[in-house]
């Protein structure tokens, strides 16, 4: 027997449910386990969007839930923090699942001049610690 | 009494007679008597003296032109006919030459006349030869004197202050100002101005007239040359009066080529005074009694001081107080032509702080290259390279210490790892496949210290087991948190490009989730192997023993404990 | 037609690159596969999925299992009928894209999975066949 998925079988998950959370200076996203091509590029608007008004000197990506980053979704975070750090903040990735990094590595993805961090903690102090060394300079 | 009269008168005759006869014997002129013929009747004693004849040689004998010197001849008979024919239009006076016995020139002035009723001629005779060599003498001095007004180097022009025109110029004159004498001549020293100011007329004329009145001046000046080029002068006025005119002597000498000498080497002089003043390098210049006689605008920064605050004053002002001594010590040793190599001395800034500055000096001597005219000294600001420095040696001994206190127990770890890749070399040599699974599952990922775990890689990497290790060390990461893991592969006996290929994809996955991997024990022949295979290892983080990785994975971690304090 | 499909998924728009992905995750951890290659097929699923929207408009991904030799492995087929790839080793070449700049695809996805099998024709269509086997611990 061949099972037939279809279109009414979707949970929908839209860019709108999710929040950028902005704490002191630096934005706060939470991405979902599985978001699609939409959602991605919905979130990424509402990112740029929200440096530009609140000026913040970070962006904080946590995709500990993510399960699957795939090339378009990797595309977009490159090209997010490329458009980040223009807006002359930094982007930094947090909390990626090792499986999820073991994936990218073989597919080839590159995340652009985004930063890592194994954790929101790490991520947070991260951008704080860029931020002073290029007020330093 | 006719006789007794007659008597008388010839009595009264002959005293007159021989009256003139005495006069004529005595008188100081050499005096003739020559007949209507030219023939010389009567001399006197100083004829003889004059021209070597005895009386007996010339009475009656030589005629009055065979005296005279061959050119004169011809005059002096025609003077001699003139005298009977028409004696008034015969001169009275006259020069000739005449010919000595000897053969010697006589210059004679001659005063010549008729003795009345007779066809005699009185002639008086007067030496002028000294007087003619006198003349020959001053006219020669002239030529001489006006050949050297014409050579001298300098202009002179003589300049009649009453009449405002030059009367006299030298040659050099008519070759500066590109005009010929005669141009020159009657036209003014005041022509000829450059025009500029201040070289107008009404100054010069202002310069002439002083120096008219006695005031010699010496004074720079500009003209303009025919050819319309303007030329610096150096002029000297003094005044002089000659035949009883008031003159002013101009010389002028053309300084263009000073000039130029001049400008050019104040030009030098404020490049090189530019390039001490704003040379990036503190620079200083004291004298032999070691006061300061130059600053530039770097010490100014250096020290806080101005220039003008320390020029003259000692050099101890630029010492720290507790320092003064020994480093003017230090310095005496300059004047005694011993130059510095590198030298550190402290300097002071006027805000108290000390700055450290590392010096070469140099001495200049005066020309005899013994007598000091000054030292000259160059710094280099070194203060914040000795706090760093100190800053660095300070955080090593910090590293080092903390590396000491933990060295125990990382031995007894690395033994316990050492232990246990003998164990498993052994293991591996022996036993099964079947065995190796178990073998593979338990690839050790310790966590050796807080933020640092370490895999030792032993064996030939196959891909399962390659895979499989990726992912244990990842997971490992991201369960302690650990910032750096340290790869380690001395027990990996070689490598292929597969193997290779995994090594630099786990490296990248750490660093996807936010760790930093080094790589260590890459022996030679793996790292040929690499290089081979076209392995870029470049911007992975390698170090050749597993304590240099660890020592470097501390200092990541430090680095990143001191960013946030 | 071939034995053993346990579900197929239409792809018809870009949501349904999710539904795919979804599908392929349940099957997989069903069936044991270690977190990390779930992850891996997933992805791969993704991309192909991706690319029959990208390229061909629509098409289908069924699945099944594969038994054979003392081996268990997962077979994904991406079918569609689109203009098929002119140029195959053109498209294997690492970066090649004719769309959206997504040239990661092939060569990456082939990394992700162990077997990979294209059957295209320039007009009709484009096959693509991935397997992953079980690992054998």
């Amino acid at each position: 027997m061949i099972e037939q998925r279809h279109l009414k079988g979707r949970e929908p998950i839209t860019g709108e449910s999710i929040s950028v959370i902005k704490i002191r200076d630096v934005l706060l996203v939470a991405m979902p386990p599985d978001p699609d091509d939409t959602t991605i590029t919905i979130l990424q608007e509402k990112v740029l969007a929200a440096i530009e008004r609140y000026q913040v000197k970070g962006l904080v990506l946590d995709i500990s839930a993510v399960q699957t980053l795939d090339s378009f979704f990797a595309r977009v975070v490159a090209e997010t923090a490329q458009m980040v750090v223009l807006m002359g903040a930094q982007t930094v990735i947090a909390g990626m699942q090792p499986s999820v990094a073991i994936t990218a590595t073989q597919l080839g993805l590159t995340l652009g001049g985004a930063l890592t961090a194994l954790n929101v903690d790490l991520a947070l102090e991260i951008v704080s610690d860029a931020f002073q060394r290029r007020q330093r300079s | 009494m006719q006789s007794g009269d007659e008597r008388q008168n010839r009595e009264e005759v002959l005293k007159e007679l021989q009256e003139y006869r005495t006069i004529f014997e005595i008188s100081g002129s050499s005096i003739a008597i020559a007949a209507d013929d030219g023939t010389i009747n009567r001399v006197n004693a100083e004829f003889v003296k004059l021209f070597g004849y005895s009386k007996e040689e010339v009475e009656g004998r030589k005629k009055w032109s065979e005296l005279c010197a061959a050119e004169d001849r011809d005059r002096i008979n025609h003077y001699h006919q003139l005298r009977r024919s028409n004696p008034d239009s015969a001169p009275h006076n006259y020069e000739a030459r005449f010919i000595h016995k000897n053969g010697g020139l006589i210059h004679a002035y001659i005063t010549a006349g008729l003795i009345p009723k007779t066809q005699e001629s009185v002639l008086a005779v007067i030496d002028i030869s000294n007087l003619k060599k006198a003349e020959e003498t001053a006219r020669v001095s002239e030529r001489s004197y006006r050949q050297i007004f014409n050579s001298v180097n300098d202009a002179i022009i003589v300049h009649d202050a009453a009449r405002e025109i030059i009367v006299d110029a030298n040659t050099k004159a008519s070759e500066m100002f590109g005009y010929t004498l005669e141009e020159i001549k009657n036209t003014s020293l005041k022509d000829r101005v450059a025009g500029k100011h201040p070289y107008s007329e009404a100054i010069l004329r202002d310069f002439i007239n002083k120096a008219a009145k006695g005031a010699p001046q010496v004074f720079e000046w500009l003209y303009r040359h025919k050819d319309g080029r303007t030329f610096s002068t150096e002029i000297s006025l003094k005044d002089a009066v000659i035949s009883g005119d008031q003159l002013v002597l101009a010389i002028i000498r053309d300084i263009t080529e000073r000039k130029r000498a001049e400008e050019a080497f104040r030009e030098t002089n404020a490049y090189l005074e530019n390039l001490l003043n704003y040379a990036n390098a503190p620079i200083i210049v004291w004298d032999p009694d070691y006061n300061i006689t130059r600053f530039n605008r770097a010490f100014e920064r250096l020290t806080g001081y101005r220039a003008d605050e320390v020029l003259g004053k000692s050099l101890e002002i630029l010492f720290p107080d507790d320092k003064k001594e020994d480093s003017m010590g230090l310095i005496r040793r300059t004047a005694s032509g011993e130059r510095w190599e590198v030298v550190e001395i402290a300097i002071a800034h006027v805000d108290q702080t000390v700055r450290t500055v590392l010096w070469n000096s140099a001495t200049l001597f005066a020309p005899d290259g013994t007598t000091v005219v000054a030292t000259i000294a160059q710094g280099q600001d070194i203060t914040a390279r000795k706090r760093a420095e100190e800053e660095l040696r300070q955080s090593h001994e910090k590293l080092e210490s903390r590396v000491r206190e933990r060295t125990a127990e990382l031995e007894k770890l690395n033994e316990a790892l050492r232990g246990e890749i003998e164990e498993r070399k052994r293991a591996e040599e022996i036993i099964s496949r079947q065995a190796q699974e178990i073998l593979e599952v338990s690839t050790p990922v310790i966590q050796i210290w807080e933020g640092i775990v370490s895999v030792p890689l032993i064996g030939t990497l196959d891909s399962m087991r390659a895979q499989q290790l990726m992912e244990q060390l990842l997971q490992r990461i991201v369960e302690t948190g650990s910032a750096v893991a340290l790869l380690d592969v001395t027990g990996v006996p070689a490598i292929d490009s597969k193997t290779a290929r995994y090594l630099i994809e786990t490296i990248s996955a750490v660093r996807l989730l936010g760790a930093e991997v080094v790589l260590t024990g890459i022996r030679p022949a793996i790292a040929r192997t690499l290089a081979q295979l076209g392995v870029d290892l470049s911007n992975v983080n390698t170090r050749s023993s597993f304590s240099a990785g660890l020592l470097f994975a501390l200092t990541l971690l430090k680095l990143r404990v001191v960013s946030h304090d | 037609m071939i034995d053993g499909i346990r579900e197929e998924v239409a792809i018809i728009d870009e949501s349904d690159i999710i539904l795919v992905r979804k599908t392929v995750r349940e099957a997989a951890t069903k069936f044991n596969y270690s977190l990390t290659d779930v992850t891996r097929i997933v992805t791969a699923a993704s991309e192909l999925a991706r690319n029959i929207f990208l390229y061909a408009g629509s098409g289908v991904m069924r699945w099944r299992l594969l038994e054979g030799n003392g081996a268990k492995g997962m077979e994904l087929i991406f079918e569609d009928r689109g203009p098929g790839i002119t140029d195959l080793e053109q498209a294997f070449q690492e970066g090649y894209s004719t769309s959206g700049g997504l040239g990661l695809g092939l060569p990456g996805t082939q990394r992700l999975m162990d077997e990979m099998e294209i059957d295209t024709r320039v007009g009709v269509g484009t096959t693509v066949v991935v397997r992953k086997w079980q690992r054998r611990y």
